[in-house]
This record gives C-alpha cells, structure tokens and sequence, in this order.
C-alpha cells in the first residue's frame, strides 16, 4: 500500500504545474550563467585568479566544463531550497486546503504510511530535481566548454584536480548536496503537517534556513558551540568533495548532522500526524 | 439478525473550552438508513468526522463493525465510504484519475476498471478524462459518491449529500441511497437539513443539539408519537368545524386562510373525518398531509432551546 501511496504522491507532483517551475528556473539560471561564461568567461577567471598571479604564471586556459559545472554549483545550490520548499511544502497543507485530504485520510491506509509516502515523494522530486541541475551544469557546460583539470580555490590556495578525478567527485558531491536538500524537504515536508494553508510551510522553511544561516555567520560566542549542529552549516559540505585530500571525518559529520535532523523531522513529522484532527 | 455497525458511547469532543460533543451514545444497525439530524452547530459534523477518524474524541468509546479504532483502524476504514461536508478533488486531474488514486488507496487491486464502473453507476460515464475542475457542483456530488462506494464498503456516511443539487439531483441522490440500502443491503448514516429527504429514506433517526443527543430511535416509533398535521380545503370551513366538532376536539382545529382547515389527528382518524363531511354535503377539495418529520424536529429543538435557557440558563 506504501508503494501505491507514493506512485499516487509522484502522479500528482506530475501533474502540478508549481512542480515545473523549479525546473524552468534552473533551466533559464543555467542557460544565462553558461552563456555569460561563454561570452566573457576569461574575464571572470582573470578577475578571480588576478590575485594569484603575482606569485604564479597559468599557461593555457582554467576555462572548462568541469570549472564552469562547478561555478554553476556554488551558485545555484543557494536558490535550490526555495524551489525544493515550494512544491514539498505543499504536500499535506496543499491537499488540506483543498479538502482532499479528508479522502485520503479516511483510506484504510495509515496516516503513517500516507505521510511516509509524502516523505518518499519529497525525495524523489529533490533527487530529479538535482539530477537535473546535474545535467545543466555539468553535461551541457562539458558539452559547451569540453573536459579539463579543475582549478579549485580553497583556504589553502588553489588546487588543481586532474580531469579524470572530477566526475567521481561530482558524483560524491551531488549525493552530499542531495542529503542537504533532502533535509529542507524534509523541514517543508513537516511544517506541511502543522498548517493547513501552502504559503506558511514554504516561507516558514525559507525564514528557518535565514534564522539559522544568520546564526552561523554571526561571530557570536554564544553561537560557537550551536553552529556545528545547525543543518545550514553543512548545506554547502559537499564542496569539500573538491579539496586534496579529501576531510573525509568532517564530511562524515555533516552527513551524520543532516541524516540527524532529516529523522527528527520525520519523526515528529509522523508523530504529529497521526494525531492531528482534520478539520479542513 | 442486525448487530450493531456503530457503537458509540460517551463520545466527548471539545475545540478549547468549546464542547462540540457532549456524552453522545447511539447505535447503528446493520441494514438500516439513520437520519443524523440537527441544526448548524449541533455537533454532526464532528460526530461524523470522529466516525471516519478524521478527528478523535477526547474521551468515550468508539466501536465500529465490533472493532477498537485504535487497533484496527484499516479493517474498519475499508469498510466504510464517505462523503464528508463538500466534495473535493484534484482540481488538475480527470475523474477517472482522481478515483483511480483514491482506489490505489483503498488496495483496490484493478481501480481503473473499479473506477469506470463506478462512474457509470453515479451517471458520469462519458465524463471519465475531463478535469474535475470543468465539472459542475451536481457533477461533484456524484463524483463524491463515487468516490465513497469504490471500495464497496458495507457503511456509508453521507454528510448533506443533497446540497447544491437541482430537483432532479435530489431525487437521483435519494433513489441511488434506497437503492444501496435495499438492493445492496448498504448500512447508510445520512445527515442532512433537508428534512422531507431523510423522512423519505430513514428508518432510524437521532436528532443533535448543542453537541447533545436528544432523541434517537426508530423512525417510525418516534414519528408515530405526535400527530399528524392534515391541511382540508372546503367549501365551508365553520360548517365544516360544527361537523367535526363531534368527532374531534376543538383545540385539535384550527381554520386557516379562506377554506383551509387545519387538523392534528393520527392517521387512523382521518377516514372517517373526511366521510362525514362528504355525507354532510360538504366538498373536500383537497386533503394536505404536512411532513411529520418537519413538525417533530421543530416540537423538539423548541423544547430543548427552552429548557436549556430556563433550567440551565446559558448555552451548553
């Protein structure tokens, strides 16, 4: 019955048009940034690296796919909870406010299992999501820009990764990002279950993530000892992915950070939700 | 022999300080139509809802088929449709593809095929792609039905079923409830304002207020309690009173407008009422029996509000 409630869950996100938006929007974002780069990307790059060369002489171009698949990355991975927010934050208040949640409730499928098919649905659509930000910046830009090492700038300067290590890398940094949204699909997802109307979950999500974005910024001593434990601190890990050697224990903690705060949200998620009288 | 469908006793709800439901008890047997009645506010709904699980009462036992909710939630619920307050759809899906996910819910193993047939059933067949959103509320209503019997549950709760629907709609909605009933041997509880329509159909009644059941029974017992209000027009109607005055007692006429005369009499005493005055050399041009129903629901609630204000002095 699971397994129908989520294949039910996934006609539905379908047949939504606010599911296409995300879509779109990282389309035209793509499209725009590959074209800037492909106009004028040396600039950039030499805007960028201008501090470097004083000590350093590049010979050739750092512009490539994988460079600029990495540069659509950092930019697009700040904008992707909000479009993940906008159609997970909607699952249950949406059919709440439209009163079809009264018709699923009262199927012999458990509340549990129905809002488990939610959270099932909500990672299904973050991960497509995701493959297909994937495809834009990296498939296209290497399709545009062809292969090549990729120049990284870290703390401890720049970093340049051979051209065959990149797609393992990516491959590991998509799955961390994965696990980062899933875990605002999630916060969306069981802010869905407190309110019967869509807009509150996603702005509720939106205003969570500055809340706590603002709190890991801010040099407060206060906050020293919370910031670890705050999932937006681990939102942008997976560019460790791209650092020589890899800081495989810090990595190990964000995930174990993110997979903490995606079972306590669905844990109260399910818990609430079963008691929860449907008065809509 | 019918054994009990629902077995509620003690059933309290509240929303804060606010008692939606105080100490309902009733039964539903099985094979039986219950008019749920009551005005806005009574607490139907919330009795309703607590029935389908969609809301739990704070205290009181809540038996349906002979089973606990609180351990076996699906076995109950897969043998129970409803169609709660309006009926809501996915407005961007087809009707076939609303009731086929509702289906899917439901474990039933071929919905599509499930789905068509419950279409044709409610007079939608032919309308199976188009989105929900094109239909008209008499459509909807259908569609709720359908939706309610796709699993074929031996119980239905039908909340206001009537409401929106044209004349035709209303009369399609009660012969589709005497069908499910006596063709199908469906357990119908049917709550509705429109009060000719359960008379039609009930075999059993309970009647809310302010979150209280205040009589629940037989119909046909509870009816037969209070006389029947029966509207005479005659040519004569002072003649026809000196007539009668013989037969009925007077405080039991009253003369309407023009040659309307008014009676409260039981059945039984009608004949010979109307041979009198037809041996008197009277013309009876019409015979009007009001709805008995009507009468008793109002005779109640009026009693009750009275009381309620006189003894306790504030609202429950």
């Amino acid at each position: 019955m699971w397994w129908a409630s989520l294949y039910n869950e996934s006609i539905k996100i379908l047949a939504k048009p606010r599911s296409y938006l995300g879509f779109l929007a990282i389309t035209l974002l793509v499209g725009v940034i590959l074209l800037a780069l492909a106009l004028d990307g040396e600039s950039y790059l030499d805007f960028v690296t201008g501090s470097l060369e004083q000590n350093l002489m590049i010979e050739g171009s750092m512009l490539n796919g994988h460079l600029v698949g990495f540069i659509v990355l950092q930019m697009l991975v700040v904008h992707l909870p909000l479009l993940v927010a906008l159609v997970t934050g909607d699952l249950i208040s949406g059919e709440a406010a439209m009163g079809t949640l009264r018709n699923l409730v009262t199927r012999p499928l458990s509340r549990k299992s129905l809002l488990f098919s939610k959270y099932g649905a909500a990672a299904v659509y973050t991960l497509v999501l995701l493959v297909w930000l994937g495809l834009m910046a990296v498939g296209v830009a290497q399709w545009i820009f062809g292969p090549g090492d990729l120049a990284v700038l870290s703390g401890e300067g720049l970093q340049i990764l051979p051209s065959v290590e990149v797609m393992p890398r990516f491959l590991q940094a998509f799955t961390l990002a994965f696990l980062a949204l899933y875990t605002v699909a999630c916060i969306s997802v069981t802010f869905s279950c407190l309110a019967d109307n869509s807009i509150g979950p996603i702005v509720g999500t939106m205003a969570l993530i500055m809340v706590f974005t603002l709190i890991g910024t801010l040099d407060v001593p206060l906050f020293e000892n919370v910031r670890p434990f705050l999932f937006t601190t681990h939102m942008a890990a997976w560019r460790s992915l791209f650092l020589d050697p890899t800081p495989l224990r810090d990595i190990l903690f964000s995930v174990g950070i993110l997979t903490l705060h995606c079972t306590a949200l669905m844990a109260f998620g399910l818990w609430y939700f079963d008691r929860k009288d449907i008065l809509t | 022999m019918a054994y009990p469908i629902i077995e509620a006793q003690g059933l309290e709800k509240s929303y804060g300080s606010f008692k939606a439901v105080v100490d309902l008890s009733f039964e539903l047997q099985e094979g039986s139509v219950m008019g749920f009645l009551g005005p806005n506010g009574a607490g139907k709904s919330t009795t309703l809802r607590m029935l389908v699980d969609l809301i739990r009462p704070v205290s009181g036992n809540l038996r349906l088929f002979g089973l606990d909710y609180r351990r076996h939630r699906g076995r109950i619920l897969s043998r129970i449709g409803c169609l709660i307050e309006k009926p809501d759809f996915y407005k961007y899906l087809g009707a076939l593809q609303n009731l086929e996910l509702l289906g899917r819910s439901s474990g039933i193993r071929k919905p599509r095929q499930r789905a068509l047939e419950m279409l044709e059933f409610v007079g939608l067949a032919g309308r199976e792609q188009d989105a929900v959103a094109s239909f008209s509320h008499g459509m909807r209503q259908r569609l709720g039905l359908a939706q309610c019997l796709l699993h074929n549950p031996d119980l239905i709760i039908l909340d206001e079923p009537g409401t929106g629907l044209d004349p035709q709609g209303i009369v399609d909605m009660r012969e589709m409830i005497l069908k499910l009933n006596r063709e199908q041997g469906k357990t119908i509880l049917l709550s509705s304002h429109h009060l000719p329509e359960v008379e039609a159909v009930a075999t059993h009644l309970v009647l809310m207020n302010r979150g209280r059941c205040l009589v629940q029974g037989s119909a046909a017992e509870l009816l037969s309690q209070q006389d029947r209000k029966i509207r005479l027009e005659v040519d004569r109607v002072t003649e026809a009173m000196d007539c009668l005055s013989s037969m009925l007692s007077r405080d039991k006429m009253v003369q309407g407008d023009g040659r309307i005369l008014e009676l409260s009499l039981c059945r039984e005493e009608l004949p010979p009422l109307i041979k009198a005055l037809v041996e008197r050399g009277l013309s009876v041009y019409s015979v009007e029996s009001r709805q008995k129903l009507e009468d008793y629901y109002m005779q109640i609630l009026h009693h009750h509000n009275n009381e309620t204000h006189h003894v306790v002095g504030l609202p429950i």
